[in-house]
């Protein structure tokens, strides 16, 4: 699986920009990481990974890529299951064993690093921001965030 | 710094306590050397306990801090409901296997003690909240006032101007006209170092929505919770600005288990002065194994020490410390674990004419309650805890059940049902979201979520107590702390109540009551035919209490042994009861006043 | 003012990444120029911060006869040298500070204290009190904060060198930005480093300065008023530089180049901060306490760099270097190297701006938390590991109010009350 679509198949998968999943000046490197840790024999099946670059070209020719993702890749068990642990990578920067369903009861198998954690998209999308790590100042929890939306980069 | 010296004072401890008496003496002149069982204080302690704690697969309090099989720690993640009769602990023969598997404690029940501690220099700090309340004036008098409990060896009043102290060295963010809740009263013109930290969104909501309820004659005002981190500095009576140099709170939602930035208050500070006096020296990786007395003095001669180089490691060395006086300050289940173990002249232990060390353990046990405000509250936004209601820990129903103080938490279902993971997991694994349909859940659901915690007051008990295990060891040999715990019908009424308050403070705000997901089981009881669940605060008491009657405590109101003259044992272990405040500040108020004590006694 | 070469290769911004600096100037710059077709974050964009980290190095440093050049007679007084310090705006009283006269400073330097009855030495401790910085001579570096005028002006003009004046001011914190159309310098402040020359120690190979060394008594722990004075060379240099279009400053740091070795990298030869005999010191590690000054033979500090400076950095580094050693090949300033320069790369991204390089310290200046070693490779922690804009980020008035990237307004004092 090339970057560019992994960048473009986690777009669909988180809801965030491209902007924020391979921005063009990229101080964080974040996709290539996580396709990175994808790509380490051991981590996911041999194959499934090009299955979904596979399925993800079918989603993404399909002119509504929200709709061929649908179609394509959560309605295989394999691929959607896949295609979960890759949305949990982005939200919290953590990885589940793919041998199990992902539920309420899973447990993190591991972290993949600091920087992972810390770009967690989870606490954005709320409004804030991962525990332990905040760029805001002093006294910014008095009053309510100024807004939730994915934030576009410049 | 050599063990053949003979110093003034020798504490078994680096943590809280042992750090403000060293710092204390050392001011006064005095010669210290503190035993420090875990790791030493040095620069890349934040960046090495953040990076362990990042990648963490689980967050708990203790998470930062890998596990030291040389001077080990317990773990929330052990927690287990205990069988009856409880299984023994598995591969005691083995202590690394044996500790990761089922816990450092040896948890005989019939409750599994909820709470724990670290060891290392700095001790606990490293994870406390930062919450600095002070006892009220009852909660040393409750059995006078009402029937239950003990009385402590001391009045409000005695232990004031200690707060004052205490709450200058720790940087305490308060504003002294919220803080006079049921008779605690400040000393003339008292300001404290900082201003009130700014309250959350939440807890505006429920200042608001909580105005006009009350329970049991109390209303539930909601304040300010006085705490040990970095806010808007007050210029003091002397008509200087508090500064002590470290950054204010930028709201990192991580105070337990570390704060990143030090905005909050770590022992290492004190510690730090401590070891700039100059007459303070330290031995890290050096674990108190036994107490030496002259069996015809009854006067502490020695404390042997054993010493290793790598957490998971042999012994390396040995030796034995003297001083003209001894302070335990090691943690409550450590300093009595010590003294208990240390039977080779003394069969009961040192320091246990009375019966009473190891006895009386009390934690806060906590009821949590969480759901879902009707409109956002944006949790996981600034300090874990800015705001709590005080005034239902005092009233006349504390003859007859616990009181609680209402800790508002600001990081959501997190620590209840293990928010964001436990919830994502399910929204992403079992609904299938994904994009926009996932962003629209989240913006619905986690910014509704909040979180109550009811601290519940534990009465000491006899039957609550630990030993030192006969069985089953450390990786230096020492004896693991084995533990017999239960709460009695005082404290679960509490959590009656606690449960009932809960229903009226949710209803009062529209809010939605969740059970869903709840993360820690291990505490799990019944009460009048309903079931309920404790989670350990954090907080660890009684094991070496104080008193004014030597047959029914283990040391007088200056934390000195009734039974050895040269002998101090201070800490959280030092209460002889509980009450329902974070014992943190007046554990360090009780270590300022011991101070004083262990001065005037070298200086006779 | 001569110049070496004809050229102003840096002025030709079609292809700014390939040229090559061939002048040495005066005058300060008053933003980055990043021309429109730099596109490549890490060579790119970071050159044209890199040189403007060099212009202001070189401008602030040029004598204050700017008749003479750059290290024209070897050393030479400098400007920044002639800017107010930290103390001077910060009164121990809360008091207004003195008018602004480049005139009247950098008659004498006097390293000292700042405040009255500090518990901390605050000009041997780096920040946040981890602790001071020992050389091979077992001496204290001794550290010193400089402003330009456009930064005291508007702490001077809103009164923000007293508590009060700073809990009044009820507008945001917002420092001129420097901005190149309208050419309008925006806040600089200078974070210098400092070594007492001794044994060991080549004063060719340093900027010095003759200072006046003083001590104050800490009596609780029996550290005695002392004044002497001394020759310190420089060996670290940091300039913040607030913009208009970085709002977030620019964080240039430079230093000596003898300071310590560069992880992983060969350590034979002689450094300031570093023994490579010394095998059983700890790395990057704070000196054993008590921190006295006047303490005799304590243990010297072993500092190493654990992020190499950049290639392209170094590169121009290079070709600096033979424009001073062109004016004069004693020149002490082609001992001075660019560690780095940080910058918000996104900087609408609030309120951070997203910084590049996402970590960066100064050996003698951030040398504690420059990261963590783990089975042999440097690990750096989010949110702990040194970054310029990281920490500043937090910093705040005495009111609590963001107080635009400077811990300097927290150290003002409280105006007393009148007596009565």
């Amino acid at each position: 699986m090339t970057l560019n679509d992994f960048a473009n198949l986690s777009v669909v998968l988180t809801g965030y920009p491209l902007s924020t999943i391979l921005p063009q000046l990229d101080t964080q490197h974040q996709a290539q990481e996580f396709l990175d840790f994808l790509q380490t024999p051991g981590n996911v099946p041999a194959g499934e990974l090009d299955n979904l670059a596979a399925a993800w070209q079918k989603a993404a020719g399909s002119g509504d890529p929200v709709q061929g993702v649908k179609t394509y890749i959560m309605a295989d068990a394999t691929l959607a299951r896949l295609a979960q642990n890759i949305i949990m990578l982005w939200y919290l920067g953590v990885w589940y064993d793919l041998g199990a369903p992902l539920a309420t009861g899973s447990y993190p198998t591991q972290v993949i690093s600091g920087k992972a954690y810390k770009n967690g998209l989870a606490w954005g999308t709320m409004g804030a921001h991962p525990m332990g790590y905040s760029e805001e100042n002093f006294g910014y929890w008095n009053t309510v965030p100024p807004s939730l939306n994915p934030q576009p980069s410049n | 710094m050599s063990t053949t010296q003979k110093y003034d004072a020798i504490i078994v401890g680096g943590g809280w306590a042992g750090s403000t008496i060293a710092w204390k003496l050392g001011m006064a002149g005095k010669k210290v050397l503190i035993l420090e069982a875990g790791i030493p204080f040095q620069s890349d302690n934040r960046e090495e306990f953040v990076e362990t704690f990042f990648m963490a697969t689980a967050k708990t309090p203790e998470a930062p801090y890998s596990q030291n099989y040389n001077a080990p720690r317990p773990s929330v993640l052990d927690i287990k409901q205990i069988s009856n009769p409880p299984a023994p602990p598995p591969d005691c023969g083995n202590p690394i296997v044996s500790i990761d598997k089922g816990g450092y404690f040896i948890q005989q029940g019939p409750m599994p003690f909820g709470s724990t501690y670290e060891r290392l220099a700095g001790g606990t700090s490293w994870h406390w909240l930062g919450t600095c309340l002070r006892l009220m004036p009852n909660d040393l008098k409750l059995y006078s006032t009402y029937g239950v409990g003990v009385d402590w060896p001391m009045t409000y009043d005695d232990l004031s101007p200690y707060y004052d102290e205490a709450e200058f060295e720790i940087g305490v963010s308060a504003d002294v006209d919220e803080q006079m809740i049921h008779g605690i009263t400040f000393s003339p013109d008292y300001i404290y170092p900082m201003q009130r930290i700014p309250p959350s969104v939440l807890d505006q909501v429920l200042t608001e929505g909580l105005k006009d309820i009350v329970i049991d004659s109390n209303p539930l005002t909601v304040t300010g919770t006085p705490a040990g981190r970095n806010g808007v500095s007050n210029i003091m009576n002397d008509g200087t600005v508090y500064n002590n140099g470290r950054r204010l709170c930028q709201g990192n939602t991580n105070c337990t288990p570390i704060c990143p930035i030090q905005a909050k208050y770590d022992a290492t500070i004190t510690l730090n002065k401590a070891l700039q006096t100059g007459n303070v020296d330290i031995l890290y990786q050096t674990v108190a194994s036994n107490i030496l007395i002259d069996t015809a003095s009854g006067e502490v001669t020695g404390i042997e020490y054993k010493q290793y180089q790598t957490k998971n490691g042999p012994q390396t060395g040995a030796g034995t410390a003297t001083g003209s006086r001894y302070i335990i300050a090691a943690h409550a289940i450590e300093a009595a674990k010590l003294l208990l173990m240390s039977n080779s002249q003394l069969e009961a232990g040192i320091a246990n004419i009375s019966g009473q060390v190891g006895r009386n353990l009390m934690d806060h046990p906590v009821n949590l309650s969480w759901g879902s405000m009707p409109d956002p509250v944006y949790p996981f936004r600034g300090p874990l805890s800015t705001s709590g209601i005080e005034t239902t820990r005092d009233g006349s129903f504390r003859n007859t059940r616990a009181a609680y103080r209402i800790e508002i938490g600001n990081e959501g279902w997190n620590w209840p049902a293990g928010s964001p993971y436990t919830q994502l997991q399910g929204y992403v694994g079992e609904q299938g979201l994904f994009g926009q349909d996932l962003i629209n859940q989240i913006q619905h659901d986690f910014v509704r979520q909040f979180r109550l915690g009811y601290l519940i007051e534990q009465l000491p008990e006899e039957t609550n107590y630990i030993v030192p295990s006969t069985t089953c060891k450390d990786n230096l040999g020492i004896p693991r702390p084995e533990i017999h715990y239960n709460l009695d019908e005082y404290t679960r009424a509490g959590f009656q109540a606690a449960e009932e308050a809960s229903v009226t403070i949710f209803g009062a705000v529209n809010a939605i009551p969740s059970t869903a997901n709840r993360a820690a089981t291990g505490g799990e009881f019944t009460y009048q035919n309903e079931t309920y669940y404790s989670s350990g605060a954090g907080h660890v008491m009684g094991t070496h209490r104080m008193g004014d009657d030597k047959d029914t405590s283990v040391t007088d109101a200056n934390m000195k042994s009734w039974d050895h003259n040269n002998l101090y044992i201070v800490g959280c272990g030092s209460f002889p009861t509980s009450a329902t405040a974070n014992p943190t500040l007046t554990m360090m108020a009780l270590a300022f006043k011991a101070s004083d004590a262990i001065i005037a006694d070298l200086n006779k | 003012m001569p110049q070496p070469d004809g050229k102003t290769g840096s002025d030709s911004p079609a292809d700014s990444s390939k040229t090559v600096q061939t002048t040495l100037r005066d005058s300060l710059p008053y933003n980055v120029s990043i021309a429109k077709t730099d596109s490549v974050l890490d060579t790119q964009i970071r050159r044209e911060f890199d040189k403007f980290s060099w212009q202001s190095f070189i401008a602030l440093n040029w004598p204050t006869d700017s008749a003479q050049t750059i290290g024209q007679h070897g050393d030479n007084n400098t400007v920044w040298e002639t800017w107010k310090e930290n103390y001077q705006v910060f009164l121990p009283d809360g008091g207004k500070p003195e008018p602004w006269d480049t005139a009247k400073q950098g008659r004498q330097k006097l390293l000292v204290q700042v405040g009255k009855t500090p518990t901390v030495l605050t000009d041997v401790t780096q920040p946040f009190l981890t602790g001071p910085l020992i050389d091979q001579n077992g001496q204290y570096t001794r550290f010193q904060i400089v402003m330009n005028k456009e930064m005291f002006d508007y702490i001077d003009t809103n009164t923000l060198y007293n508590y009060q004046g700073q809990l009044n001011f009820k507008k945001a914190i917002d420092f001129p930005g420097g901005d190149n159309p309208t050419k309008a310098y925006g806040a600089i402040m200078v974070k210098a480093s400092w070594k007492i020359m001794g044994k060991g120690d080549d004063p060719a190979r340093f900027h010095t300065a003759k200072a006046t060394i003083h001590v104050p008594a800490i009596a609780q722990r029996h550290i005695k008023d002392t004044t002497f004075q001394a020759v310190v060379g420089l060996v670290g240099f940091h300039i913040g530089t607030k913009s208009k279009t970085n709002p977030q400053w620019i964080w240039s740091t430079f230093e000596q180049v003898d300071n310590c070795p560069t992880f992983g990298e060969p350590d034979n030869g002689h450094y300031n901060f570093y023994d490579k005999s010394a095998t059983g010191r700890k790395v990057n590690n704070k000196p054993d306490e008590p921190w006295d000054p006047n303490r005799p033979g304590q243990t010297p500090s072993q500092i190493v760099r654990y992020t190499p400076v950049f290639s392209g950095t170094k590169l121009l580094t290079d070709s600096i270097h033979k424009l001073f050693t062109a004016v004069n090949p004693k020149s002490v300033w082609q001992y001075y190297e660019l560690v780095g320069t940080q910058w918000p790369v996104h900087a609408s991204q609030l309120p951070a701006g997203d910084p590049f390089p996402v970590f960066m310290a100064n050996a003698t200046l951030e040398s504690y938390i420059q990261g963590t070693v783990k089975d042999g490779k440097v690990v750096y922690t989010q949110g702990v590991t040194s970054s310029c804009i990281g920490c500043h980020n937090g910093a705040t008035t005495l009111g609590g109010r963001t107080s635009d990237f400077t811990y300097l307004l927290r150290t003002a004092a409280a105006v007393k009350p009148p007596k009565k």
